[in-house]
């Protein structure tokens, strides 16, 4: 009562107690559905956005691995063959051989297989057991070339000479 | 529209019906909001663009409302701030941060084309926007919404003496703006 009374004696009083601004026509009407598009464009980017925040550690780590593989692999394949082709060009007897198909190689293998069982060591310990009385370091030359003989052909005997 | 105000709460808070409980939700309050928030910021569209940010804010917290208000004075409030804010990264940007005046407000008013007042009332207006934003708020919400101080205090979250004073200090101030101009 006192407040209207005060408003009723100050300039205020001559001033019109409304409202004085204004909207769009129909404001009110479409606000309701301009809202509603508003939140289902919001709501999109956010599920959009939770997939991206599932997969981009991922992603990450998957690109960090194809980056240091790539980074690796590039000089190894480029850059090793030609400094190990430099050192064994330097170093010839350090040669690996790997041909399997090669025919030197198979015919060697073959060598090395029958004349792995003929050695010295075992050509002694096989005298010795034919004469126990006789010491392997008192064995003659004779008696060596003759047992050779006696135990295998001329071709392994030449074959294992040739090498 | 009449609504049962706790029921729209349950039905806010339920998944299932939270769209549709919603829509009546912003069908009922959008016209007062509206004009709570256009007599903090002035301008139309930048009204349109807070209130919409207000029922979004209201639309990602409503399932976390817990009624220690109602739902009429949480809304206010979230309205209040909102606006409040918007015209303070306003001043923020325009370098008017200590201008109490408000320039830039006043000059929106100025061109503000659904302002559809006569002389007096853009006077009125213009006096207004002299006041500290606080004593502006309060002077809006009491004199064109008559709204009670009991309800002012739960939205502003103060005493109804300190807004009692503010009411009075915003009174004088116009009046003495009226009469000088």
């Amino acid at each position: 009562m006192k407040e209207k009374k005060e408003h009723n004696e100050s300039p205020l009083s001559q001033i019109k107690r409304e409202n004085p601004f204004g909207v769009p026509e129909a404001y009110f009407d479409t606000f309701s559905e301009r809202w509603n598009s508003r939140i289902q464009a919001e709501e999109r980017p956010v599920t959009r956005q939770r997939w991206l925040n599932i997969f981009k550690p991922v992603v990450g780590l998957a690109a960090s691995f194809a980056l240091v593989f790539f980074l690796l692999y590039v000089p190894l394949e480029n850059f090793l063959p030609q400094i190990w082709n430099n050192y064994l060009a330097k170093h010839p007897g350090n040669t690996v051989q790997t041909a399997a198909n090669d025919d030197n190689y198979f015919e060697t293998l073959m060598n090395y297989q029958v004349f792995s069982s003929s050695d010295d060591l075992q050509i002694l310990s096989t005298l010795n057991e034919v004469d126990n009385s006789m010491a392997a370091d008192s064995l003659t030359s004779q008696q060596i070339e003759d047992y050779i003989v006696m135990n295998y052909s001329d071709w392994e005997i030449i074959r294992n000479y040739n090498q | 529209m009449d609504i049962d105000e706790s029921d729209l709460i349950s039905e806010l808070k339920d998944e299932t019906r939270r769209a549709m409980a919603f829509h009546i939700l912003v069908k009922s309050y959008q016209e007062r909001l509206y004009w709570h928030v256009r007599k903090i910021v002035v301008n139309h569209d930048d009204t349109d663009d807070v209130l919409q940010n207000v029922f979004l804010k209201v639309w990602k917290s409503v399932e976390n409302f817990r009624a220690d208000s109602s739902l009429f004075t949480w809304l206010y409030r979230i309205a209040t701030n909102e606006a409040l804010s918007f015209i303070n990264e306003r001043k923020r940007k325009s370098h008017h941060l200590l201008d109490e005046g408000s320039e830039f407000l006043l000059s929106t008013l100025e061109a503000d084309e659904y302002f559809e007042g006569d002389e007096a009332q853009m006077k009125l207006q213009k006096a207004i926007l002299t006041l500290p934003d606080k004593q502006r708020l309060v002077f809006n919400m009491k004199y064109f919404d008559e709204m009670k101080y009991h309800e002012m205090a739960e939205i502003l979250e103060t005493s109804v003496g300190a807004l009692k004073a503010s009411y009075h200090h915003a009174v004088k101030k116009i009046e003495a703006y009226i009469e000088h101009n």
